[in-house]
């Protein structure tokens, strides 16, 4: 990177805001540097919602504590929407995160942000992702409406458009930084719902674990998503997670990846130019992953945003930091997404 | 029942799109929606020309709407967004919270179908801002949607994606584009080789799809032209019906005849059948996944089985 | 990362051969009374219902060992046969105790095809997030140590 066009170096630190799907997920994020921890309760009102995972009351009430004593934050991610006839379940939601004494909730319906904005004035609000705001006149919006603090930007925006979000928003702007790489803008994807009548709008989960069906035939390893054949593997392939955007599928007689291959969002070698143009926080994906993992990557972006915010024009990608994530990612391949224009 | 044609969701070609609304003048729709929603490089077609096509329906008696993109990126984005926000001439369609916020204080405005209105408390939230009507979401069933018509503001139109292959995803990648093994930035504007999208079928040979550039849609035809009586019932205004490249005047006059009571539900799933490009589905009306045809179990002998394992 | 991002290690040959030999029952015995000794008190009653009645496996390839356990009144119980068990996981004693210690993520092994499920979905991701949830660090310091010690070159 050339240190020449590099604005003035930003007076404070990027936040690393980190997943946690569960207590010990948690303390390793909390343990291992994470500014900010996010998390959803047990039910459809996060985008997570899957068996076994996330807080309940007593859980997060502990969490809360043992973030607070070692100086992170905890923010509730309450990202999905609220379905008709079971509004009181996400406004009792919200009512329950403001009086545990959470330091933000993440929401992405316009309705529960009127609520929570009115209802709970002291309390921070961040747009979700799933919120779908891509210009700072959508984030604007929600700012002048609600009062929000912080956006997340869905992950459809190259740098330079970005940098311009950035520039003419009050709202800190949060991005994603590592972890399983979302192909279809966020909020606005159906897909899911298609085949198995859930989705991360109405359910809070993208391919349901009850519709899926991994099948070993006598020359691959199908996966069915509500009886949708999504992929075969032979003995050489990697099976990843039957999303319906990592299928491969036909088209005009040929096979391949009509979406996108299995890989995931790896954004450190950008973390200078994301320093530089303001960029608030840096998001970590994975509440659905285990703590081993939270550990791992919490552990390398934190030396690296360290790095970084020490001496920008010197920061350089490791190589031990790119073998530490490479061991834990979806598929073997890292990509920059939309940030870099031509994976458009 | 009104009926409204949706924005053409699809690339073809400057003439064939002036074609289509010449005919359209005359089918018996009340509202048609026009206007680029996908793609930003879509430009056989300049704002002018469409206010010129909304001028021509106009005259001939239709409410014209125009809708916003479903996604914006870019600064050239938003200034579209912004002219056709306040274009002086018709009403517009709202698909993202920017144009809302464009459009509140300064003119009546269609919250639209991305905007994701699934419960009564946004949908007041958007009529306080001046919606007047609301299309929901596909994903939302006929239960859900008669909940937040009855929860939600009064006098607010709404309106359903009654017939077309449903828009299920949009992405910043053209996978159009992908196909090719093109960028999206020089992706030679293939779309438009293909006028109801390019299909998308399983390894095991069920059609599943269709790509149409940054959209990904069903492959299947959502067809709610046998649920005219419990869609009224729901508290629904309006049937949006999608263009497609054949026999769309045909299909708009089955859904007309239906309104009327002129034509038995049965009746009119039989005419609509050999108009489809593919087989229907009615999935998430019923509250099942989309592609589930709950009209196709209930009534044929031999319905799409190869759809639903 | 750490031991566990290494390549499988495998048993050595003779410890295959004794597992080979062992008769099912009795390992499947000794594991149902670690699992009831260790982990059910951790498990929360309501995922312990959800998986009321159903068998599990579990496969250590290169022991050669299955083990099959049943949860049956909120207990784990040794079984001798199974017809067809809701999950059966294999991997190699290596990449069970790497998870164990909490050196391996479970997505990964799984992505590299080192462990792999058989069966339910839904309750193959219950039990790993409900596994992901329980905290018991002693157990796991040991493990560490002795994988640790065990790894070659290991300190």
């Amino acid at each position: 990177m050339n240190a020449a066009v590099l604005p003035q170096p930003a007076a404070r630190p990027m936040k690393l805001v980190c997943p946690a799907g569960t207590p010990p997920a948690l303390k390793a994020a909390v343990d291992n540097g994470a500014d900010d921890v996010y998390l959803g309760f047990k039910d459809e009102t996060n985008a997570r919602n899957f068996a076994g995972l996330n807080f309940d009351d007593r859980s997060l009430r502990e969490g809360i504590d043992y973030a607070h004593r070692k100086g992170a934050q905890v923010l509730v991610a309450l990202n999905t929407y609220p379905q008709p006839g079971s509004w009181r379940k996400w406004q009792a939601a919200v009512n329950r995160a403001a009086s545990l004494g959470v330091d933000a909730i993440i929401v992405a319906d316009a309705g529960l942000l009127a609520y929570a904005a009115k209802a709970h004035p002291q309390l921070r609000l961040h747009l979700s992702v799933q919120g779908s705001a891509t210009s700072h006149e959508a984030i604007n919006f929600y700012h002048e409406r609600f009062g929000i603090k912080r956006a997340v930007l869905p992950r459809v925006l190259s740098v330079e458009q970005a940098e311009k979000v950035i520039a003419r928003t009050p709202v800190e702007i949060e991005v994603f930084g590592f972890g399983s790489l979302s192909i279809m803008v966020e909020g606005r994807c159906a897909l899911s719902s298609y085949a198995t009548g859930e989705s991360p709008n109405t359910h809070g989960g993208c391919s349901p674990a009850k519709s899926i069906r991994w099948q070993q035939r006598p020359d691959a390893l199908e996966s069915r998503l509500g009886g949708v054949l999504i992929d075969r593997f032979g003995a050489e392939d990697h099976p990843g997670y039957p999303t319906l955007c990592r299928g491969r599928f036909v088209v005009n007689g040929d096979t391949y990846y009509p979406f996108e291959e299995p890989t995931s969002l790896n954004t450190l070698e950008l973390l200078p130019r994301l320093q530089a143009m303001g960029v608030a926080a840096i998001k970590i994906e994975g509440r659905q992953r285990s703590p081993v993992y939270v550990e791992t990557v919490t552990r390398v972006w934190r030396e690296a945003l360290d790095a970084c915010f020490r001496d920008r024009e010197r920061f350089r990608v490791k190589p031990a930091w790119q073998d530490a994530l490479a061991g834990i990612s979806e598929g073997h391949q890292c990509t920059l997404g939309a940030y870099h224009r031509p994976w458009k | 029942m009104k009926l409204s044609l949706g924005p053409l969701l699809y690339y073809w070609p400057r003439e064939a799109v002036l074609d289509f609304y010449r005919q359209a003048a005359s089918w018996p729709v009340d509202t048609v929606y026009l206007g680029e929603t996908v793609c930003s490089r879509r430009r056989e077609l300049k704002l002018s020309d469409w206010i010129a096509i909304g001028e021509a329906l106009a005259g001939a008696g239709k409410e014209v709407v125009l809708s916003t993109y479903e996604l914006i990126e870019s600064d050239a984005d938003l200034r579209t967004m912004h002219a056709v926000a306040a274009n002086a001439a018709f009403r517009v369609e709202a698909n993202d919270m920017a144009a809302v916020r464009a459009l509140s204080g300064n003119a009546p405005f269609v919250a639209g179908p991305f905007l994701n209105v699934y419960n009564a408390a946004t949908l007041s939230l958007l009529a306080e801002l001046g919606a007047v009507r609301w299309v929901a979401p596909v994903e939302l069933s006929r239960e859900g949607i008669a909940a937040v018509v009855a929860e939600g503001p009064a006098g607010i139109e709404t309106e359903v994606f009654a017939y077309g292959r449903l828009p299920l995803a949009v992405s910043a990648r053209c996978f159009t584009a992908r196909y090719n093994n093109l960028t999206k930035d020089h992706c030679e504007f293939r779309c438009i080789e293909h006028p109801d999208g390019l299909a998308l079928d399983t390894q095991d040979g069920q059609h599943f799809l269709v790509l149409n550039g940054v959209q990904t849609q069903s492959a299947a035809v959502q067809s709610l032209a046998s649920e005219i009586g419990p869609a009224r019932a729901a508290g629904v205004g309006m049937l949006r019906l999608s263009p497609q490249s054949t026999g769309m005047g045909e299909v708009v006059a089955v859904f007309r005849e239906a309104a009327d009571g002129a034509l038995a539900p049965h009746d009119a799933a039989r005419r609509l059948a050999p108009l489809m490009p593919a087989a229907a589905c009615d999935g998430y009306w019923h509250g099942k996944p989309g592609i589930v045809s709950e009209w196709g179990r209930a009534h044929e002998r031999a319905p799409h089985a190869e759809s639903h394992a | 990362m750490n031991a566990a991002a290494s390549a499988p290690r495998k048993l050595p040959g003779p410890v295959r051969a004794v597992g080979r030999r062992l008769p099912r029952l009795p390992a499947s015995i000794a594991f149902a009374t670690a699992l009831n000794l260790t982990l059910r008190r951790k498990f929360p009653a309501d995922v312990l219902d959800r998986l009321e009645g159903h068998t599990f496996a579990i496969v250590v390839e290169d022991a050669g060992v299955e083990l099959l356990f049943r949860v049956r009144a909120r207990r784990f119980v040794p079984v001798a046969q199974a017809a067809e068990p809701v999950l059966r996981f294999r991997a190699v004693a290596w990449d069970y105790a790497t998870l164990a210690a909490r050196e391996a993520d479970p997505d990964t092994l799984f992505f590299n095809r080192r462990l792999v499920v058989e069966g339910d979905t839904e309750i193959a991701l219950l039990v790993k997030n409900t596994l992901d949830t329980i905290d018991i660090p002693r157990t796991r310091g040991i493990l560490r140590r002795v994988l640790r010690a065990a790894a070659p070159g290991g300190s």
